[in-house]
């Protein structure tokens, strides 16, 4: 029979195993090299990165390095709001999106005029969507992964039923209606009804493109909102009527972007407005029914508003330098390398979100996607997502606020001057105090 | 040995460091608004928020509604597993898969499950007559509540029905003999003496999943997020958004010593009923 553990042997190796675990956990990372820059990313945008490849370029090029630590959504919003408030010097390039980003946060990072005078970015006019990551003069970030709002729609129900490509919003919901009408079981339209970003975002759309706004003046000092004027409600009021005639598939209240490529994919929308970067998922023959059968447009306009095309939220991701980053000008080189001509196009080609003009012109991108001119024209006719404003503070709140009052309109819980009346108190009073 | 609690005066150190710890800066930080001393500002102001009070209710509803169901279905499932049946071994086990796995997960195939147009359980109604699309379970403010309380019931009712088992097993036999022997019926055994021998794990298993359920935050956001129109938005929620995503980490501090407060005026009196009890 075993003799078994005593009890001063059990203490022997407790103590010595919490020593090891103490230990190694208290071990000192590696410390980064002189050229060496940490640089905190989703996943995404590693891929789309080449998986490292294009940094492995760039450290062969210029000699500096980059480590590349990736995280997924949504604990990546979290980490990244507790470093930067923390002070932490751990990542000298972050990048995240303008449609969440909350602008109170932007005094914990480096406005980037003073670098970008020292040294330009390659070509800064050919970058569309500056707009969306300035505030006032300031420019936080430069986009690298962007994508407007356009309209995607079955090109094979508009032929059998001769309908046109709408332009305008009235053309867009006449052709909603009739599709609906004829085709058993695909709805003519689509809208994002989540209780999150998603919502706003798919609204601002339809607000930009009635010409609507939320302040009338870059100056936060010196604006006042006007979310709710007439342009404003016209938004609302069309908006929540796609749901109103049953034109939206059910389940519109928990819908999101995956929602919509599911939905078109399989073939139950025939139109719809949402982000270009979904083009790849929608037409993707491996996973979509109606892959070969889609075609886009830009995103229709109102009627009596002047414009010659619908105006999305220029939405993207964008790259910042925290300001307790120890390693400022090696940030800005890397970051003017990843953002140059070269780089736009090697990660356009991997699925990611171009946001330069060449990019578009580029024939290997005409023929990686078959609406370059499309979502060319939508970013340069896009705005921030502020209107006129890029990020504000308090966004946060903004958008958790203002979203319960638009999806109450759109589910018909409220009417829309009162939705839009309540949204525009709201942005007054958390924006402008 | 002289001293048995030096054995155990690490551990207990620890534990200390590491659960009051945190309580205790998160009640001191609750005190401040941005570095500066506020007393009991933030509270103030937080029982003045319209939100606050929305979320405790819907928090409270979630809680009573999921405990009562989960305590019915566990108080089921115990005593039939409680049964000597063949294969019983396999069934206790499959019977407590839902357990172990993540609430992420568990979360993300409910919300798969019940999606309006794709969803299993809409195809299965089409069988009855529903066209698929009809029943908009997460996209209902009447339903999205009642979706995500089944979702939190089918995780937890396996921890309710190990502890009831647990408490089946030990029970002893003579009171159900004696019961027999005077030609007592099935419910009447089961109301007058299992159910009061069975009281303490009962209120084991009530006190730990009313805890857990009002502080309940995964499975409702990876549904939900807290829609359509805040219908399933509840405290803990709250907290997250304030802290998260408004970055208000005095004034979330606050909102977190307040369910402290909730959660101590829930349990403790169960619990000083269940020491009541295994004392009688």
């Amino acid at each position: 029979m075993g003799k078994g553990v005593t009890r001063r042997e059990f203490l022997k190796i407790a103590g010595a195993g919490t020593a090891a675990v103490a230990g190694l956990s208290a071990y000192p990372q590696k410390a980064l090299a002189q050229n060496e820059v940490s640089w905190l990313m989703h996943p995404v945008h590693f891929a789309q990165m080449g998986k490292g490849e294009l940094l492995e370029k760039m450290a062969a090029e210029t000699g500096i390095k980059v480590k590349a630590v990736q995280m997924p959504f949504p604990q990546y919003r979290e980490k990244l709001a507790i470093l930067l408030r923390q002070g932490s010097s751990d990542f000298d390039i972050v990048g995240f999106s303008n449609s969440w980003w909350d602008g109170s946060l932007n005094e914990y990072l480096e406005p980037l005029n003073g670098l970008m005078q020292k040294k330009p970015l390659v070509n800064p006019a050919d970058i569309l969507s500056m707009d969306g990551f300035k505030v006032g003069d300031q420019i936080f970030a430069v986009p690298y992964r962007i994508g407007p709002m356009i309209l995607h729609y079955r090109k094979d129900i508009y032929k059998k039923y001769g309908l046109k490509v709408p332009k305008t919003m009235e053309e867009y919901r006449e052709n909603a209606r009739f599709i609906t009408k004829k085709e058993t079981g695909v709805f003519g339209a689509f809208v994002m009804g989540e209780q999150t970003f998603f919502s706003l975002w798919d609204f601002n759309t339809y607000l930009f493109s009635y010409g609507g706004a939320y302040f009338d003046n870059p100056d936060l000092k010196k604006a006042k909102v006007i979310l709710n004027n007439q342009k404003g409600l016209d938004a609302l009021k069309f908006w929540s009527s796609l749901r109103e005639e049953n034109l939206l598939p059910p389940g519109v209240l928990s819908a999101t972007w995956d929602t919509f490529i599911t939905n078109m994919q399989q073939g139950k929308i025939a139109q719809g407005i949402n982000w270009s970067v979904y083009i790849g998922p929608v037409n993707d023959p491996s996973k979509s029914k109606v892959a070969g059968f889609l075609d886009w447009a830009l995103p229709p306009y109102a009627e009596g508003t002047g414009l010659s095309c619908g105006i999305s939220a220029s939405s993207g991701w964008g790259l910042y330098i925290p300001k307790a980053s120890k390693k400022k000008e090696l940030a800005w080189e890397t970051i003017r390398y990843i953002t140059n001509p070269q780089s736009d196009i090697y990660m356009a080609l991997k699925g990611g979100g171009p946001f330069r003009g060449s990019t578009f012109s580029s024939p290997e991108y005409k023929k990686f996607t078959p609406a370059t001119d499309v979502i060319k024209t939508a970013l340069e006719n896009s705005a921030p997502m502020w209107r006129p404003v890029g990020t504000i503070r308090n966004a946060s709140e903004v958008v958790d606020k203002v979203v319960i009052e638009i999806t109450s309109a759109l589910a018909g819980k409220k009417p829309p001057k009162d939705a839009i009346d309540k949204a525009a108190e709201i942005v007054k009073n958390v924006v402008l105090g | 040995m002289k001293r048995p609690w030096l054995l155990v005066l690490p551990s207990f150190i620890l534990l200390v460091i590491v659960l009051l710890g945190p309580e205790l800066h998160g009640v001191y930080i609750s005190f401040f608004r941005d570095k500066e001393f506020v007393g009991l500002r933030n509270y103030q102001n937080l029982l003045k928020e319209a939100d606050f009070y929305f979320t405790l209710w819907n928090s409270f509803l979630f809680t009573f509604l999921s405990v009562g169901l989960e305590l019915v279905l566990g108080f089921g499932i115990a005593l039939l597993l409680d049964r000597k049946t063949r294969g019983k071994r396999i069934t206790r086990s499959l019977a407590i898969v839902p357990f172990i796995v993540t609430p992420v997960i568990g979360g993300f195939a409910w919300k798969m499950m019940l999606d309006t147009n794709y969803g299993i359980l809409n195809y299965f109604l089409t069988f009855f007559g529903f066209p698929m699309g009809t029943i908009e379970w997460l996209s209902s403010p009447n339903l999205a509540m009642l979706a995500v309380i089944v979702a939190d019931a089918w995780v937890n009712t396996p921890f309710v029905t190990l502890i009831l088992l647990a408490g089946l097993q030990a029970l002893p036999q003579s009171p159900y003999e004696a019961a027999k022997v005077d030609g007592a019926s099935y419910w009447f055994t089961f109301k007058r003496i299992t159910i009061p021998l069975l009281m303490p794990a009962i209120l084991v298993a009530v006190i730990f999943r009313l805890v857990f359920a009002f502080r309940e935050f995964t499975t409702i956001w990876v549904m939900t997020q807290g829609g359509p129109l805040n219908s399933t938005y509840v405290l803990a929620m709250y907290l997250y958004k304030n802290m998260f995503l408004f970055f208000k980490d005095n004034y979330s501090a606050a909102i977190g010593v307040i369910m402290l407060i909730l959660t101590f005026l829930i349990s403790v009196p169960l619990m000083v009923k269940m020491y009541a009890e295994i004392k009688s």
